[in-house]
């Protein structure tokens, strides 16, 4: 099902890549489209799931695009859903974290206040199980499920490299975007929850997620000695 | 111990052994390149070579005197360069040392690297990697298994 309307000022789109999500696409999803301004497109890209992502979305009854590609990783799918956006406008989401339903409300009528910011990110707050049982203070959001900016800026600062572990793929962008000269402007508000999973905690020794960050680090200096370079 | 007295002066600099401070200091060689994250702080470090051989001996327990001894140097600017990685809170001293001998390998890339040990210091990503959520879930649980941030 196509839900898009090309030519209207201000519209936007969503993008969601998702893998394995079953059992969260669903809720994020609705807190898609429960908002306040809503969404002309929204965009699930598949990235392989091995588990019922697909079939919850079709489930969940409400307009979606699905895009399935191999498994590649978030970044991966997260460009691809990009790719296919043709809105002024678009947000990003991760399939298991939600919005609230004023956020790109919010986030809208702010980049009206923000002269020259093209990328507006909001404050999060984890919750864990239900919605209302928020279980950590608000946090700066700079991740992909705050994101709301303009098309063509999101375009121009490339793709979302999945490093490995997938860990800091959007420091990484964000990183580039800002060398870029655009400017990333912080809501200070919550507009978005972060799910915590039943029994995790943060897990600080994990040789994977390092070698993301790490990767990033690497990036960030490369990229800087070019610069000196040239 | 005598009064007024610690133990940072009563050991000898040279001889003592340091190890990585957290296991939020997490590094890596690229190509023998060594980049260092602090992810508690969200700073990051680019080592130039002779540094990355040292990172690596100071890691393992080796001592300045022991790896100055290995490498026919002057342990003291080692010494000086171990203090220098303590005060970015990338090392922590182990007065007592651990006894380890410096590795061979790295002692060869530390007489080779012909530069001299030097930290370079980043702190512009720091509040996206400080922000950036980490996640431990069920499996099989989708890509959070590392949050996405």
């Amino acid at each position: 099902m196509t839900t898009e309307r090309i030519a209207e000022p201000g519209s936007y789109t969503v993008v969601i890549p998702a893998w394995n999500a079953q059992s969260t696409i669903a809720e994020a999803l609705a807190s898609v489209w429960g908002q306040t301004r809503p969404p002309v497109r929204v965009i699930v890209v598949d990235d392989g799931s091995t588990d019922a992502t697909v079939a919850a979305v079709r489930a969940a009854g409400l307009p979606v695009d699905i895009l399935s590609q191999a498994n590649a990783g978030p970044g991966a799918a997260t460009t691809a859903g990009i790719a296919a956006v043709s809105t002024p406008y678009l947000a990003t989401l991760d399939a298991d974290d939600l919005w609230l339903p004023d956020k790109i409300e919010r986030q809208f009528a702010f980049l009206g206040t923000c002269a020259g910011t093209a990328l507006a990110f909001g404050h999060w707050q984890a919750f864990s199980g239900d919605p209302a049982n928020r279980v950590a203070a608000p946090l700066p959001g700079w991740t992909r499920t705050t994101l709301f900016a303009l098309t063509d800026v999101v375009r121009s600062v490339g793709p979302v490299i999945d490093p490995p572990g997938f860990a800091g793929d959007m420091i990484d962008w964000l990183a580039r975007a800002r060398e870029a000269g655009h400017s990333l402007s912080m809501h200070p508000d919550v507009v978005a929850l972060r799910r915590m999973r039943p029994g995790s905690l943060s897990d600080r020794n994990n040789p994977l997620r390092d070698k993301g960050y790490l990767d990033v680090a690497r990036r960030a200096i490369l990229r800087r000695k070019r610069n000196e370079d040239l | 111990m005598g009064e007024g007295s610690s133990i940072t002066d009563i050991v000898d600099p040279m001889s003592q052994g340091y190890r990585v401070a957290s296991r939020d200091v997490v590094s890596e060689s690229f190509d023998g390149d060594v980049v260092v994250v602090d992810l508690a702080t969200g700073r990051y470090f680019s080592l130039s070579r002779s540094a990355g051989a040292l990172w690596d001996m100071f890691g393992a327990g080796a001592s300045p005197a022991s790896i100055g001894a290995a490498a026919g140097s002057d342990p003291a600017p080692i010494a000086a360069f171990a203090e220098t990685l303590c005060g970015h809170g990338l090392l922590v001293r182990q007065p007592q040392g651990s006894g380890a001998a410096p590795d061979l390998s790295a002692i060869a890339r530390f007489a080779a690297a012909g530069d001299a040990p030097e930290v370079a210091v980043f702190d512009d990503l720091a509040e996206l990697f400080t922000a950036d959520p980490i996640h431990d879930v069920e499996e099989p649980a989708g890509w959070p298994v590392v949050k996405q941030g």
